[in-house]
């Protein structure tokens, strides 16, 4: 159920509308329904887990907090983790260590048959396990009340709006939003279809209008000529930030409509400096979430090591972080290449910030266009499944120089050109001054007229040049 | 009050920046430089300077500089 689609239309409609007729706690109920329906809708074992988990994680957090001793604390905190970790592990990683450990074996000469080839991926799982992790950690760490109300915690792990690909929530920002009493705010759920329409422009326009091209070629990268492949690998952050920001916005606008402010995920990546930067801007819930929990923790442990305990719990925290899109090396090589990267521009700060000083406008137009470079070479790693795949493409992305122009459009005509070029930079700007000066809100107070064209033209622009039968959000499959 | 000055000495070695003036309300978001990266750096730096040594919870706690200096105050006293 894509929020794209027909079916995600009449129940978020139903949910709307009773969640305004009724009072008190049936809201909850029926957003906790409406939330079941959205899960169950893909497969009754997706909310079987998910409730199970939840359930775990609900129990475990009350263990921790009614524990007489730190001991106690520790191992109820212990046990609940693991558990989570077990079942993230279990779904989703079991194979690819099951795959490994049998070639470890097999280069000893022992040939041993594989015990399970294939495990379905719940939905939504990497999500909501590490929205449990950070609920167990906060209540373990006394910085978050326990909660007592089990349907409360439930709508704070299963909400629909945000259950499928984040954002990843903490529970000090959600949990109080659901005690707090909603009243209808006009401006808030004005705010959330703006934010909607943005969210399906950037994934109708811009994210499926690229997506078959980009699909063929990294499905096929022998196919291609060098300058094509080279333009695919620079195209492909665009066509990623769209899906996934559009799918954020969308989110973000759907929960603002019940009331609930979400965290943001993104906030301009493109203009990052430096790959440090880029994930303070990139994906903000997941990077903030493994900042907090895996970073510093690692790196407080190892503060006496000074700067090789910093790098060394930064190379650990972005392994983890390519990890946990996926049971691959290939995700494993995208995360140490952020790590790497970052402990580099750590030791190399000083004299960036020199030459920044010196000549500021050079040295960052040069730093922005450094930064994405790095970070599409790296998401070569994160969108193809074959290794072999992603080293022909950095060797042959010299071939075929002499390509013509006619190729670098990757088989797109010219209508298609256009409306992505114009699309792209509509947004860029767009959010150039809505970071600027909150020209949405802004927006929404002005002259009927006013509104309703800039409405239209939106809704103008995705019915004419959006992509309707497009495929899932990228960030779906995690 | 020497605390928070001694430990502004210590924020403007460690950042390399001697423009560093630190309140008690002070927090990464309002100082140049102090982020989780360097952070590890001045913790360590603090406990080298006073001989002291934070539990990890004490530092994942921290909110502010006010925070820091009543850490660092207590485990002194």
């Amino acid at each position: 159920m894509e929020f794209n689609s027909y079916a995600f239309i009449i129940l978020f409609s139903i949910t709307i509308l009773f969640y305004n007729i009724l009072k008190g706690n049936y809201r909850k109920y029926i957003l906790l329904l409406a939330s079941a329906v959205f899960i169950g809708y893909y497969h009754l074992a997706f909310l079987a887990v998910a409730i199970g988990l939840s359930t775990l994680t609900y129990f475990g957090a009350k263990l921790i907090s009614c524990a007489k001793t730190e001991k106690r604390q520790s191992l109820w905190f212990h046990i609940s983790v693991i558990l989570n970790l077990l079942a993230l592990g279990g779904f989703k990683y079991i194979v690819f260590i099951q795959d490994n450990i049998l070639q470890l074996i097999g280069g000893f000469g022992l040939d041993l048959p594989p015990l399970v080839n294939k495990v379905f991926l719940p939905l939504g799982i990497s999500f909501y396990v590490f929205q449990s992790i950070s609920y167990l950690i906060e209540v373990y760490w006394e910085e978050q009340e326990v909660e007592e109300n089990y349907f409360d915690f439930m709508l704070y792990m299963l909400f629909f709006m945000k259950f499928i690909s984040g954002p990843i929530e903490r529970p000090q920002d959600f949990l109080p939003q659901i005690k707090s009493k909603y009243t209808f705010n006009y401006y808030q759920v004005v705010s959330g279809l703006q934010l909607i329409g943005i969210g399906l422009f950037k994934k109708l326009v811009i994210a499926d209008r690229l997506a078959p091209y980009l699909n063929d070629i990294f499905s096929s990268v022998h196919n291609y000529s060098g300058a094509q492949l080279v333009m695919a690998t620079f195209i492909y952050p665009i066509q990623l930030y769209a899906d996934f920001s559009g799918y954020t916005d969308m989110a973000i606008g759907g929960a603002r409509i019940f009331g609930f402010e979400l965290s943001p995920n993104f906030n301009r990546p493109f203009i990052a400096k430096t790959i440090t930067d880029f994930w303070r801007r990139w994906h903000m819930s997941l990077s903030f979430w493994v900042r907090d929990y895996i970073y510093e923790p690692l790196a407080a442990s190892r503060r006496a090591w000074r700067q090789w305990g910093v790098m060394y719990a930064l190379v650990i925290t972005f392994v983890l972080l390519g990890l946990w899109h996926g049971a691959s090396w290939n995700f494993i090589i995208y995360g140490l290449i952020q790590g790497v990267v970052v402990c580099y521009e750590m030791k190399t700060s000083r004299i960036r910030n020199k030459l920044d000083k010196r000549f500021p406008k050079l040295f960052g137009i040069y730093s922005i266009l450094r930064t994405y470079i790095i970070f599409s070479l790296s998401l070569l790693f994160f969108r193809i499944e074959k290794f072999s795949d992603v080293i022909y493409m950095f060797k042959h992305s010299v071939d075929g120089i002499s390509t013509s122009f006619k190729e670098l459009n990757l088989g797109m005509n010219d209508h298609n050109i256009i409306i992505l070029f114009s699309a792209l930079l509509l947004i860029f700007v767009f959010e150039y001054f809505q970071d600027k000066s909150d020209i949405l809100s802004k927006l929404s107070k002005k002259h009927i007229i006013i509104r309703w064209t800039a409405y239209y033209c939106l809704a103008f622009i995705i019915l004419l040049c959006g992509v309707f039968d497009s495929g899932d959000f990228i960030y779906i499959q995690f | 009050m020497k605390t928070l000055e001694e430990i502004t000495e210590i924020f403007k070695e460690e950042l390399k920046d001697n423009s560093v003036e630190l309140t008690r309300e002070s927090t990464a978001a309002d100082v140049d430089g102090w982020d989780s990266i360097t952070n590890t750096n001045i913790v360590y730096a603090i406990e080298q300077k006073y001989s002291i040594r934070f539990k990890l919870r004490e530092i994942l706690k921290l909110k502010n500089v006010g925070d820091l200096v009543d850490t660092i105050n207590k485990k002194l006293a």
